[in-house]
């Protein structure tokens, strides 16, 4: 007798793996669309390569692991869409191939593959290349100079405000283009207005909740107020904090992975709000003037101790719910009752 | 005050930047093999420290002693080890009077508090440090190896409900997840310590 | 397992660390099948460990003339004293007889040797565009190769290859001995 397998009937949801990674992918374009709009269309070729490239990589792993490759599942290729992103406009390709490669067949494969890897693949593929390449990876060419399909010496390549932070001093940069993204910096980490926008996008899809991101930005808002870098208001500091590096991406689009996150509210919010204000406290520290990927790996190494300290929790919670309902506490007759049942 | 952060800046740096696990991969053979629930990895951590604090104290003695000859570089080690042996010796026996050892502990569990302890001491020695903070660097480093051990081994937990290539099951993805864990701890702190 | 993750980060280093980890496996194992039992188990470690350091140092004053190299290795030359492939020969499981202990420590100390020189090339290629100290042009230069973290992921790699390699030759064994048995029982 031959068996199929099935989703059970009275299981009925609109949402699966291929709506949410669509979803992404939809949430990408626009950030794709303005790095072509300040670099050109070498954007596209690196964000086309790292797709390329991921979804090889992906293919082949589960070739070799004696699994039929999964077209419909568009993992690889959300990997390889978010980690140019992450990245200078003027990363090399070899770069981009080495972090996607480290990210599927190090970070995701032997794991188990889809929705069993521990790490984020964009973000240790992208740490990755970052600590082989630390000088390609925080220099970052001048928004609107058109970059060629390879970049030579001849182009220029700058700090990004995020440096200036770590030496101590305020970038000499206005906030408004910090928030319109007309500053040097990573692909698509520059462009606040429109991550935000990304960010509405995926919470009204239901692709992803509110809780995560509200609690990284307020861990990372917390410390950023508390140890300010900058000689300036508090609330220029903390926004000069958000906005420099990778913090907003890293909320709009690697701190809400399903697979690496906790899975109950409050668990979320502690991961959220530890990320946030790890990835903060180790820019005053840390070797390399953004800490957010390396924060956001450490605490998926963790995330399996919140998840059972979770449980423990709203088990303890519901008992004592129970308990409540059960055995509502008796509330003691008032003076006057007392006195008018004596009469 | 200044002392204060000075011996906290010690502790903290022998606890995370210059973590056992993994910025040197000592007790990584260990902790594959051996940890089997974290009160046990609590159990050699707290082993580790009082074995490498107390080894630490005569021989930093010893180092302002001799440490110009130029034979001391090679009666140290030899040292460490003699009076590891000893104190470890003492421990077991004040541990075994007290009736807290219900079992003698395995011999590869004692290498490997030995191979800690021996590690501990001889870095602690080598970064040439005043008495104090070579004591503290030992109660540092140990308290850091422990909480690293207790990381793995978590993943370890997380790691069994995966089902993972078969080819990549026990050792090769323990070492895949050190090592990631270890780039990200890298990246965080981010200096190369010599070894 | 520090030894081949962290040291190995040049051809010579990780070599000479092999010969370190020869120097106190194979006296120490050899000693363990001929006094072994004569020694209370309380008292073991210390003894094999104190022989094996012996051992280390030893060498470390043959190849004194090393100094780079040496500072190189650093903690890890006197802690290949308490290298696992000791502590299983020596302590856990001691060998009856010596030639069996010398067969023993020397082919687990020649397997060592084959896994360090083979990842210290890897890395000092790639991590350093060098081989034995001679510059070479690599295809590409990965510096992370040169820190501890891709060890780890080397090692986990390569032991994932030889499971895989291991199945695939003992699949291909059992495929031909199941038939032969099975042309056995068609000629009776």
């Amino acid at each position: 007798m031959k068996l199929r397998t099935q989703n059970p009937p009275h299981i009925r949801s609109r949402e699966s793996n291929l709506t949410m990674m669509t979803d992404i992918v939809i949430a990408t374009l626009p950030l794709y669309a303005m790095a072509v709009y300040y670099y050109g269309t070498r954007a596209l070729l690196l964000g086309g390569f790292g797709v390329i490239v991921s979804s090889l990589a992906d293919g082949a792993c589960q070739l070799l692991a004696g699994k039929i490759p999964n077209i419909r599942d568009l993992s690889g290729a959300v990997t390889g869409l978010l980690i140019p992103l992450l990245l200078p406009a003027s990363a090399g390709y070899s770069m981009i191939l080495l972090a996607a490669l480290f990210g599927i067949a190090v970070a995701k494969q032997p794991f188990g593959g889809m929705g069993q890897n521990i790490f984020n693949p964009a973000a240790a593929g992208t740490a990755f290349a970052m600590i082989c390449w630390p000088k390609s990876a925080f220099a970052y060419p001048i928004p609107f100079e058109r970059l060629p399909a390879m970049v030579d010496d001849t182009v220029r390549l700058v700090s990004s405000p995020a440096y200036s932070l770590s030496l101590g001093g305020t970038p000499n940069i206005d906030l408004l283009d910090m928030l319109l993204g007309n500053v040097p910096g990573p692909m698509g980490g520059t462009n606040i207005l429109v991550l935000l926008t990304c960010l509405i996008f995926l919470i009204v899809r239901k692709t992803v909740g509110l809780a995560m991101p509200a609690a990284f930005l307020g861990g990372a808002s917390l410390v950023a107020l508390l140890t300010p870098r900058v000689d300036a208001p508090a609330l220029t500091a903390v926004a000069y904090e958000l906005m420099s590096g990778l913090l907003v991406i890293g909320a709009v689009f690697l701190i809400n992975d399903p697979v690496t996150s906790p899975k109950r509210t409050l668990p979320k919010i502690f991961y959220g709000f530890g990320t946030g204000a790890l990835s903060v406290a180790f820019r005053h520290i840390g070797r390399y003037e953004e800490s957010f990927l390396f924060a956001l790996l450490v605490m998926n190494a963790t995330v399996w101790i919140i998840d059972v300290w979770g449980e423990h929790l709203a088990h303890a919670m519901r008992r004592k719910n129970r308990e409540f309902k059960t055995n509502p506490p008796v509330s003691e007759p008032a003076e006057q009752d007392v006195g008018a049942a004596q009469k | 005050m200044n002392l204060i952060v000075s011996m906290l800046a010690v502790l903290v740096s022998s606890a995370v930047i210059e973590n056992l696990l993994f910025a040197r991969a000592i007790g990584a053979d260990h902790i594959l093999r051996q940890t089997r629930s974290y009160r046990f990895i609590i159990e050699f951590g707290l082993g580790a420290a009082v074995i490498s604090g107390v080894t630490v104290m005569p021989l930093w003695w010893l180092s302002q002693t001799f440490g110009r000859e130029s034979w001391w570089n090679y009666a140290r080690s030899m040292a460490a080890v003699l009076l590891i042996a000893v104190v470890s010796l003492l421990l077991t026996i004040a541990m075994a009077a007290a009736g807290r050892i219900q079992r003698p502990m395995r011999l590869v569990d004692q290498g490997a508090v030995y191979s800690a302890s021996l590690a501990i001491v001889l870095l602690s020695l080598t970064a040439k440090m005043a008495f104090l903070p070579s004591v503290l660097y030992c109660f540092g480093a140990s308290a850091g190896l422990a909480a690293a051990m207790i990381l793995v081994h978590a993943g370890r937990e997380r790691l069994e409900l995966c089902v993972l290539p078969r080819s990549f099951e026990g050792l090769p993805i323990t070492m895949i997840y050190i090592g990631i864990l270890s780039l990200a701890i890298y990246g965080l702190i981010g200096h190369q310590l010599p070894t | 397992m520090p030894f081949v993750i962290v040291p190995t980060l040049s051809l010579r280093a990780g070599l000479l660390m092999s010969a370190f980890l020869a120097a106190a496996t194979i006296p120490s194992a050899v000693l363990a099948s001929l006094v072994g039992r004569k020694i209370p188990p309380l008292f073991s470690l210390p003894f094999y460990g104190a022989v094996s350091t012996g051992c280390v140092l030893l060498l470390r004053l043959c190849v004194s003339g090393q100094a780079l190299l040496l500072e190189d290795l650093g903690v890890y030359v006197p802690l290949a004293a308490f290298n696992g492939m000791m502590l299983e020969l020596a302590l856990v499981h001691p060998r009856r007889r010596a030639s069996d202990a010398l067969h023993d420590a020397v082919m687990m100390c020649f397997g060592f040797l084959l896994v360090a020189a083979f990842l210290s090339a890897l890395r000092e290629f790639l991590g350093s565009g060098s081989l034995w100290g001679v510059p070479l042009t690599a295809p590409i230069r990965i510096r992370g190769l040169v820190l501890p973290f891709s060890g780890f992921i080397l090692i986990g790699f390569l032991s994932a290859l030889f499971r895989r390699v291991d199945s695939i030759i003992i699949g291909r064994m059992l495929r031909a001995s199941r038939r032969t048995a099975k042309q056995g029982g068609d000629a009776v």
